[in-house]
């Protein structure tokens, strides 16, 4: 194989964005789908790698070269619907002598967006308008320490909106009386 | 939506750089000095016009109108890429364009002829957006279409090796990607091709005067992939 593209499809409600990483013209995947080439930072690449050997669980994501019209779209959504929770695909396709794709792309990664940030950055005399796109995925949630509490109260709540006829579940009532015990493994 | 074509007989530079870019990323290089790389992009068009002579009012009044025009890197220009050196001319060398009058022998009021190509080959088939590989018939040209230049609407491409000859059909593979479908029996552009660019920089179009009333310029310009998505995509 000596060619690939990167591919980064982003899903939003209503309208899924297509970009690969790079600067020649359209792209067009095996299934007609046209690519908008588009830069990912430098550091935006190690991140995608690190994410693809799962040593990340959110992706920051920085393009720079893309359209008024894409970065529009994402500001817009940005603003009223919510771009947030809209998922992100991350793929390689390989290509062939003609670098004409070959086979389905690999997907590398999969995840949400989080969070959007535009910036202008100046440096020297030219300025680079660039969004960067935090994305995490369900490994996320390792990384999390969960702050819930198995209690009385909170069963009973939840039995009353699930079941509202039936009366309340019982299945955690003696958890108060429990609160201080301790739990030990036997050691033979 | 018309396209400004950069006026090649009045600013003529005296020499003209074009070159696709291929992008590959690698794993770095080893000791022995051994790099394998994978291609991530065929790249876009650089083309740099040196030596640019500007020394009469007209040149100057162009230059100027034309940078006014393309107010820095957001504006686009149809930009020669020169091929005459390497063109497939039907007697194998540099041959000017054909300029025929009406058929008795008047002109146009202005005395301008009817302009027609020296070279003429049309496609063969539909080339779809993104393809490498084209077929062409050779109408009027030589028995040669590999290594050429072309353009189609202001999108210049290389051909590379033959693939396959039928008669006067050749398949031929091209560089970069085809940036607009190019329908069958298109007019290719053999003798003067033209890349779509933008400016490489904001300020690249700026001259100055010298005391000798003799310039010679250089710029450079960058194709407009953002044009051909936008076409392809339907937006403009």
């Amino acid at each position: 194989m000596a060619s690939l593209r990167i591919l980064c499809d982003l899903y939003l409600p209503d309208e899924a964005l297509y970009l690969w990483d790079g600067s020649g013209g359209p792209f067009v995947d095996a299934d007609g789908n046209i690519y908008r080439p588009a830069q990912f930072t430098d550091e935006a690449l190690q991140n995608i790698e690190a994410a693809i050997n799962g040593e990340a669980f959110t992706l920051p994501l920085s393009l720079v070269g893309i359209d008024t019209a894409t970065g529009d779209e994402i500001w817009d959504y940005d603003d009223d619907v919510g771009v947030v929770g809209s998922s992100v695909v991350i793929k390689i396709q390989e290509l062939d002598d003609f670098d004409q794709p070959v086979g389905d792309p690999e997907i590398k990664f999969t995840g949400e967006v989080d969070n959007l940030d535009a910036a202008d950055q100046a440096q020297d005399e030219a300025s680079t308008s660039t969004v960067a796109i935090d994305i995490v995925n369900a490994f996320t949630l390792r990384t999390t320490t969960s702050g819930s509490v198995l209690s009385d109260v909170d069963q009973r709540a939840r039995s009353a909106i699930l079941n509202p006829s039936a009366p309340p579940d019982r299945s955690c009532e003696r958890i108060p009386g429990l609160r201080d015990k301790r739990l030990g493994w036997p050691s033979w | 939506m018309s396209i400004l074509v950069w006026p090649y007989k009045l600013l003529k530079p005296s020499e003209c750089r074009a070159h696709p870019n291929p992008f590959t990323r690698s794993g770095g290089r080893t000791l022995g000095g051994l790099k394998p790389s994978t291609r991530t992009d065929l790249g876009p068009w650089r083309i740099d016009l040196t030596g640019v002579a500007i020394h009469t009012v007209q040149q100057r009044r162009a230059w100027d109108a034309i940078d006014t025009y393309l107010g820095g890197t957001s504006g686009h220009v149809a930009v020669p890429a020169w091929a005459m050196d390497s063109a497939p001319y039907a007697s194998g060398g540099e041959e000017a364009l054909v300029e025929v009058p009406h058929n008795d022998e008047t002109t146009f009021s202005d005395g301008a002829e009817y302009q027609q190509n020296a070279i003429s080959v049309v496609s063969q088939g539909v080339t779809a957006l993104g393809a490498t590989v084209m077929s062409m018939r050779i109408i009027n040209g030589a028995e040669d279409l590999s290594g050429v230049r072309f353009s189609y609407r202001h999108a210049l491409y290389k051909t590379g090796e033959v693939l396959s000859i039928d008669g006067d059909v050749w398949t031929v593979r091209i560089t970069p990607t085809v940036r607009e479908t190019i329908p069958a029996g298109a007019d290719l552009e053999f003798d003067r091709p033209t890349c779509l660019c933008n400016l490489a920089e904001d300020t690249g179009m700026q001259r100055a005067i010298n005391a000798d009333r003799f310039e010679q310029i250089n710029v450079s310009f960058v194709e407009d992939t953002d044009y051909w998505y936008k076409l392809a995509k339907g937006l403009i």
